[in-house]
């Protein structure tokens, strides 16, 4: 075979070299928006990922303190607190300021707290990763699940969901076999879709706008 | 829309145009990752930093090249990159199997030539290798190429003659043999 025929060969066969594929649009576009999604949240100055830990213990503290208060102290109105055990989870019983607050606060958290992490499973900084923040965090979503915010069933589901999440995190968090069946159980149920609807404003924002 | 249009609005934060710029480009970006890497994992992953670089990067976009080969000029550096890790892990990991494999007995079949091309380009040099890819087998211009890699339209034109040069020696010997 001469060079020039080699050549040709050559030039015949190139196309097959790496041949791609259909490109996988919509995989690739959802990584990138939940990319930059995780990034714009990062860059948010209030919320800024060094802050997790202060914001974490926070959470908790305004959780007990919300729902301390609605135990304690009766409401203007008369509806009977939290401590009353025929009302304690029934339907009707609404939620005090307080709690909604805190609420909104462990569930702003929990999705910066989740974004962050999957940003670190992707690239692989696990060792950036506190299971102490998730346990933290898992204290707060256990006091919600037994208070009046958990009367409502959407939220309940959801509060249920992150709880078994934020324990798996805490426990087998920094493993990558298990990182990353955690991110991709949490991506199914659709757990940080619905912490973002759930969190309108930000906690940052409630605290800013006077709610308290 | 025009171009120009889009990128302001990708700018303002629109995520539509975030979109429509992403389905603009990506085929071309994935089919030059894909044709890199060689594995669908590696391109997706390479596609996808390459535009979210790319967005996080987007104001600083003068527009002195086309946006096209602003795009491939960062796909070839995140591909480039990312192939220069799964090089180091791939050493590694024959360096095992060479381990294992002393003294064992056999012969391997040698593989026929379209397989021998494939790897004759895999281990051509860095920029040899983007050169010939660019050129040779997606069809880009050396004025192209020179925007992308960063280097005069001559280097390109020399890298893709010393590739070629480096190709015909590595099949020389396999041609006669392997094609009928």
């Amino acid at each position: 075979m001469t060079d020039d025929e080699l050549n040709e060969w050559t030039r015949r066969h190139l196309a097959e070299y790496h041949r791609p594929g259909e490109t996988p649009r919509e995989p690739m576009w959802q990584a990138i928006a939940r990319e930059r999604s995780a990034r714009r949240v990062a860059q948010r100055p209030v919320m800024g990922m060094r802050r997790i830990a202060a914001w974490s213990l926070a959470a908790v503290a305004l959780v007990a303190l919300g729902i301390g208060l609605d135990r304690v102290i009766p409401r203007r109105d008369g509806t009977p607190t939290a401590t009353t055990p025929a009302l304690a989870s029934g339907a009707n019983a609404a939620p005090s300021t307080a709690q909604q607050l805190a609420t909104q606060n462990v569930l702003g958290q929990a999705e910066v707290f989740l974004t962050g992490y999957r940003a670190d499973v992707t690239h692989g900084r696990l060792d950036q990763t506190d299971p102490a923040e998730a346990r933290q965090l898992l204290g707060a979503t256990r006091l919600l699940l037994d208070s009046r915010v958990a009367s409502d069933p959407r939220l309940r589901v959801l509060l249920e969901d992150l709880e078994l999440t934020l324990a798996q995190i805490a426990q087998d968090g920094r493993n990558p076999k298990d990182a990353k069946t955690i991110t991709q159980g949490f991506e199914q149920r659709g757990v940080l879709t619905q912490l973002r609807s759930k969190v309108q404003s930000g906690p940052a924002a409630a605290v800013s706008q006077g709610v308290i | 829309m025009e171009e120009a249009q889009l990128i302001d609005r990708v700018l303002a934060g629109d995520p539509a145009a975030e979109r429509a710029l992403y389905d603009r480009h990506v085929d071309r970006v994935y089919r030059l990752a894909y044709r890199m890497a060689g594995d669908a994992d590696l391109a997706q992953d390479i596609t996808q930093d390459a535009f979210i670089r790319a967005f996080d990067r987007l104001s600083g976009f003068r527009g002195e090249a086309s946006l096209a080969t602003w795009l491939n000029a960062i796909t070839m550096s995140v591909a480039l990159n990312a192939l220069r890790k799964v090089k180091r892990f791939r050493q590694r990991e024959t360096d095992l199997e060479q381990g294992e494999m002393v003294g064992a007995p056999g012969r391997r079949a040698e593989p026929d030539l379209k397989e021998r091309l494939a790897r004759a380009i895999d281990e051509l040099p860095e920029g040899y290798r983007a050169v010939f890819v660019m050129h040779d087998v997606e069809g880009y211009t050396h004025e192209e190429i020179a925007g992308t890699l960063g280097v005069k339209t001559g280097t390109s034109k020399a890298q893709l003659f010393r590739a070629r040069a480096r190709l015909r020696d590595k099949l020389a010997d396999f041609a006669g043999e392997w094609v009928s």
